[in-house]
């Protein structure tokens, strides 16, 4: 038992283990990597991952799954795009929003209500929402040229990029949501144990509406942020943002089997990857080849996530 | 003083009339045990009352008002707790967290940890359990998840707590613990329903108790007024004679399968037995006394700690199902419809799966021969289907486990293990189960037969094996075993604990 | 159950399976209707050869498919294998001639599978880690893929064996469809004829119960993925035919195409159920479709989202076909 206990809480802190390693890795071997112009790069980069990688943690810890951020990631950047110059950028943002929440509940509703493999169903929704997005653009890129877009992607305040603000005040709204918000909790215990939750008067459904639609808007608004980064929407933007997500809040140690992690675990979950990335393209590895290890990272970890939840079920 | 009267209540489910008019009264303060067999509707009569299922007809009445519960909040919200078999805790969070899961303290923007930690410790202290409440569910044994279960019944202010056989998964000084804390309970005021098997914890903490049996109630008791005689005559009632098939004098052969020193970590302890060709074994104990592990062991499904399984005197190297069949080894698992069934297919289909061998020549399937087998199968067996074709989900419970049998039967097992054949069948179904496990050792073939229904065991076995939490207890001979003998085995306190 | 329920049963259920045999073929019937009035061009030999040349790569990915689906598992390495098998055999020609390219890349294919089956055999993947683990794989054999083309097409060297997958004809039949017919018929007998075929139903209706019945469950599996991922690459090689290049981003939503192709004909994607012919009407319902699409001019898009709909559509009527079986998944 207590040998038991020390490996388990040396798996559980193996996502800061990991880190610590290769961020000081990095550090010795990859030229350039801990500058401050690089470390801010990074944070930018991860931000955007980050922000939806929020949304994805909900969405994991009820138990379910969403494949298709990066689909509705292209596409609110094309549909806020084609309708700002027609209603203003503010009116433009508030119907993305809502349109983001929206797709969101229509995903929730036939995995909650009608009980559909979250999987299949955000699977075909990463294809609905990209061919929507090609629709809507007419497949290609569309400069949005906005001076408030262009602040909130690439300006800073007091010296710190906005977008890096704006990971941290949803990194503590998030933790604050999960550990402290009685809505937190129910999600924890819908993922734990959905009959149990029932049981306790807990509606599953109801929950599991709200953390897919929490997982779409967290792409509706990083979308937001990335047009205005790149002052253009592009409708093929996020093919891997899926794979790059859900592989950081896994690895960080939100399990799969739901009712276990925390968005501190997704923030080292994505610094893990972000940090490969950034070092990978330091070192002028092509980007096929970090998709390559991107893909063998996906593999490993969720097998490993797999394999773990076997053998503690075998001895439970 | 009555706190609860339950009456006339009856539920059926399909197929099954589960309870019969029953009553049952509970008086404020007691600690009333509820005994009786397997499926003697225990188990659904506390559903009802827990708010898990609604009953067809009848009346409950709480502290003196009639209660309608419509759901296990209704239950708990009226002061009536269940603990299940099954814990209903949340593995990944916290002990103080389960116990006030959905009504955790402060407003729901702001949950106040510090006063659910502080409350949880208060009511942990009144069931005798020093867990710190931060500590996963996960991470406790299960008497510590018990204790949990009963902190969080009194976090609802529970006037009744319905105990459904802890000491199941409970012994020795977990079970003294947890005495102790239903005495202190009842000082509280806090009345206890004990379901339990053990009928020496009845005589030890029980103020009165109410038998069942076939989904009635025998009789209601001060525990002072009855001897251990009456409750098992209460339990397992009389004159079911003509319900097993008549002992017939027959040759057992040599021994086919030995279990030498069996080990299961924290399961099953060192247990030996043999079978003989032609002989029916019966494995008596409680549920989780070991009798499902060591089936699956001998089956080759999960893995074992330590020991032998020997067939036909050699090692058997069963380490999975299909080796096992193969051998001649077969097993008719415990969950008819999860696991020996294909519920949706059709019986030729479910008859066949175990021997797709003898119904295919170089891998390709015969539908000729396939369709003999499954009608001669059918014959048999007198499975009741209009035909083969017929969706084994259509078929009655009595008949789905023939149907089982009889894959086992077609993949030319030397062995059956049989893992409570008869559970959720009608008495006459039974019947013709028993007929069935007669023939098979008629024909030279070894049963091994797990049940929790001790007539049944002693009316079929040629020799009995006694299991108790893991060890063998005792064996007694078919003629000798009485059902008094074997509680008297199977309920054994392990002294010196 | 009471007889009498049984016989309530009976006629409802015969009817239920009638609709969801007929519910395809009759959709396919329609939508031809609706093609050639829509374009009077539709029903030409030319065009209908067209259809069916343009579906014989959709078609082999959904005859593996349907094998893996049937046995309760999902592939979705397919658009990274058709990727990669279809640069792959251009490049490896240069080296070892058309003959060996081409074995090796088969063999590839059913490596691939190997891979799949053995990653989930280890880690005892449910229905959900199948998704996630062949999702990682499709991306690693994608990412390959781009990475020896450097995300460039590739000319293919033209030989009369190469010309053939694509161009080739039997007894007048182009070789595609042959292909395709050959694939459907052998699959078909392997599935309704065979100890395995019956072996893969039994694992995918109930896991745990074909199991405890001597069922090599795992193994089973593994080789619908290999299956799979032979079909795929057979696929390929009729596509870099066909187009006499290879282009490492051919099998970008391969994957879902094919998944449509299975679940719109009618083969549930919970498993244990369904059968070759009713994918090939999928194939043939999402040719028509697509051919459609192309004959009002309308763009890929629009396909995309049409299959995403095809899909989810196809699973809701399934879950509310199955609503009342209170069968667990394994």
């Amino acid at each position: 038992m207590s040998s038991g206990r020390v490996l388990q809480k040396l798996y559980e802190q193996k996502a800061i283990v990991i880190l610590a390693i290769i961020f000081v890795a990095s550090a010795i071997w990859v030229p350039y990597f801990f500058t401050w112009q690089n470390i801010q790069n990074l944070m930018i980069q991860v931000s955007i991952y980050g922000i939806m990688g929020f949304g994805m943690t909900f969405a994991i810890l009820a138990r379910e799954f969403d494949l298709s951020i990066g689909a509705i990631l292209a596409f609110s950047g094309v549909f806020l795009a084609q309708l700002a110059p027609k209603t203003g950028m503010a009116v433009a943002i508030v119907i993305v929003l809502v349109v983001g929440i929206l797709i969101g509940m229509a995903s929730g509703v036939l995995v909650g209500v009608f009980k559909l493999n979250s999987f299949i169903v955000t699977l075909c929704a990463m294809f609905f929402y990209n061919g929507l997005a090609l629709a809507v653009s007419g497949g290609s890129p569309i400069m949005v040229d906005d001076a408030f877009l262009n602040w909130l992607g690439n300006g800073t305040t007091a010296s710190v990029p906005n977008l890096v603000w704006t990971l941290l005040i949803l990194f503590v709204i998030t933790e604050y949501i999960l550990r402290r918000t009685k809505f937190g909790r129910n999600v924890y215990a819908v993922g734990g144990d959905e009959q149990v939750a029932a049981l306790t008067g807990i509606s599953v459904r109801f929950y599991k509406v709200a953390v897919m639609t929490i997982s779409a808007l967290s792409a509706t608004i990083a979308s937001i942020y990335l047009t205005g980064m790149e002052n253009s929407a592009s409708p093929v933007e996020g093919s891997s943002a899926a794979l790059f997500v859900i592989s950081s809040v896994v690895v960080g140690g939100t399990s799969l089997a739901g009712g276990e992690g925390s968005a501190i675990r997704t923030v080292i979950g994505l610094f893990i990857f972000g940090i490969i990335d950034n070092a990978l393209s330091l070192l002028n590895v092509p980007s096929f080849d970090q998709s390559l290890i991107t893909g063998i990272m996906l593999v490993l970890v969720i097998g490993w996530d797999y394999y773990g939840r076997r053998r503690r079920l075998s001895h439970a | 003083m009555n706190i609860l009267e339950m009456r006339g209540i009856s539920k059926s489910f399909p197929g099954v009339q589960a309870l019969t008019n029953v009553d049952l009264t509970i008086r404020k303060g007691e600690v009333h045990g509820l005994v009786g067999a397997n499926g003697a509707g225990k188990s659904t009569l506390m559903k009802i009352l827990s708010g898990v299922i609604q009953a067809d007809s009848g009346e409950i009445h709480f502290k003196g008002q009639r209660i309608r519960l419509h759901s296990p909040l209704d239950a708990q919200r009226a002061g009536i707790s269940i603990i299940h078999q099954e814990l209903s805790l949340v593995p990944t969070l916290s002990v103080g967290e389960n116990i006030f899961l959905g009504r955790l303290h402060g407003k729901s923007y702001s949950l106040r940890w510090k006063d659910v930690y502080k409350q949880s410790r208060e009511l942990l202290k009144r069931v005798g359990s020093h867990v710190d409440p931060r500590t996963l569910v996960r991470d406790l044994s299960v008497a510590q998840m018990q204790l949990v279960e009963v902190a969080k019944a009194l976090s609802f202010n529970a006037d009744l707590i319905i105990m459904d056989e802890p000491s199941a998964v409970l012994s020795g000084a977990d079970l003294a613990h947890l005495f102790n804390t239903i005495k202190s309970l009842t000082q509280q005021g806090i009345t206890i329903i004990y379901i339990s098997h053990r009928l020496d914890e009845i005589f030890q903490i029980c103020n009165r108790l109410t038998i069942m049996r076939d989904g009635r109630v025998v009789d209601s008791k001060d525990v002072k007024d009855v001897d251990r005689d009456f409750i098992i005559r209460g339990i397992v009632g009389r004159d079911l004679k003509d319900e097993y098939p008549p002992r017939k004098p027959k040759t057992v052969g040599e021994e086919i399968l030995s279990v030498q020193s069996l080990t299961i970590r924290g399961k099953v302890h060192d247990v030996s037995f043999h079978v003989r060709r032609g002989e029916i074994l019966g494995l008596a104990g409680l549920v989780g006394s070991g009798r499902t592990e060591i089936a699956r062991c001998i089956f080759g499904a999960d893995r074992y700690d330590g020991g032998e399984i020997r067939f036909k005197g050699r090692p058997a190297q069963f380490t999975n199902p299909r080796k096992a069949i193969t051998s001649g080894v077969a097993l008719v698992p415990e969950d008819r419809k999860s696991q020996g069934l294909i519920t949706k297919f059709p019986v030729r289909l479910n008859l066949t799966m175990a021997a797709l061998r003898k119904i295919s020549r170089n891998g390709f399937l015969r539908p000729r021969v396939e369709r003999e087998a499954a009608d001669s199968l059918v014959k048999t067996l007198s499975i009741k289907t209009p035909s083969v074709e017929q969706i084994a989900l259509n078929l009655s419970g009595g008949n789905q486990q023939k149907v089982v049998v009889g894959k086992c039967l077609f993949s030319d097992a030397e062995v059956i293990v049989l893992d409570e054949p008869t559970r959720g069948v009608d008495v006459g179904a039974k019947r013709e189960i028993y007929d069935v496990i007669h023939e098979l050792a008629g024909q030279g073939k070894s049963v091994i037969l797990i049940s929790s229904d001790w007539d049944e065991l002693i009316a079929l076995s040629d020799r009995l094996v006694v299991l108790h939490e893991g060890r063998v207890k005792g064996e007694l001979n078919g003629s000798e075993a009485t059902p008094d003998r074997i509680l008297e085995l199977a309920l054994a306190h392990e002294r010196g604990e | 159950m009471s007889t009498l329920e049984l016989n309530k049963e009976a006629p409802q259920r015969r009817y239920r399976n009638l609709l969801s045999d007929l519910g395809p073929l009759l959709g396919l019937c329609v939508l031809t209707v609706v093609a050639s009035i829509i374009s009077p061009s539709f029903l030409t030999k030319q065009n209908i050869t067209n259809v069916l040349n343009q579906v014989a790569v959709l078609g082999l990915g959904a005859l593996g498919m349907t094998l893996v689906v049937i046995s309760g598992y999902f592939d979705l390495s397919v658009a990274g294998m058709l990727s990669l098998a279809n640069v792959g055999v251009v490049i490896l020609q240069t080296r070892f001639g058309t003959l060996l390219a081409i074995v090796i890349m088969l063999l590839i294919g059913v490596l691939v599978g190997l891979v799949n089956g053995t990653i989930l055999r280890v880690v005892r993947g449910d229905f959900g880690a199948s998704i996630m683990i062949t999702f990682g794989v499709g991306t690693i054999l994608s990412s390959v893929a781009l990475m020896s083309t450097n995300g460039f097409s590739i000319h293919a060297q033209e030989d009369a064996l190469f010309s053939w997958f694509g161009y080739g004809r039997v007894l007048g039949i182009s070789a595609p469809v042959v292909l395709l017919f050959v694939g459907a018929v052998v699959l078909h007998i392997v599935l309704r004829h065979t100890v395995f075929g019956r072996a893969i139903y039994l694992t995918g209706a109930n896991f745990e119960a074909a199991r405890l019945s001597g069922i090599p469950v795992y193994t089973i599996r593994m080789i619908t993925f290999m299956i799979s991922g032979f079909m795929v690459a057979v696929g390929a090689l009729i596509e870099s035919s066909q187009t006499v290049s290879a282009s490492p981003v051919v099998g970008v939503g391969y994957e879902l195409n094919v998944l449509a192709a299975v679940a719109i004909g009618g083969t549930s994607l919970m498993g244990g159920e369904g059968n070759i012919i009713r994918t090939i009407i999928g194939v043939l319902l999402m040719g028509v479709l697509d051919n459609i699409i192309i004959l009002m001019g309308l763009t890929t898009s629009v396909q995309m989202m049409a299959e995403g709909v095809v899909i989810v559509a196809a699973i809701f009527l399934d879950r509310l076909k199955s609503a009342r079986q209170l069968l667990g998944r394994p």
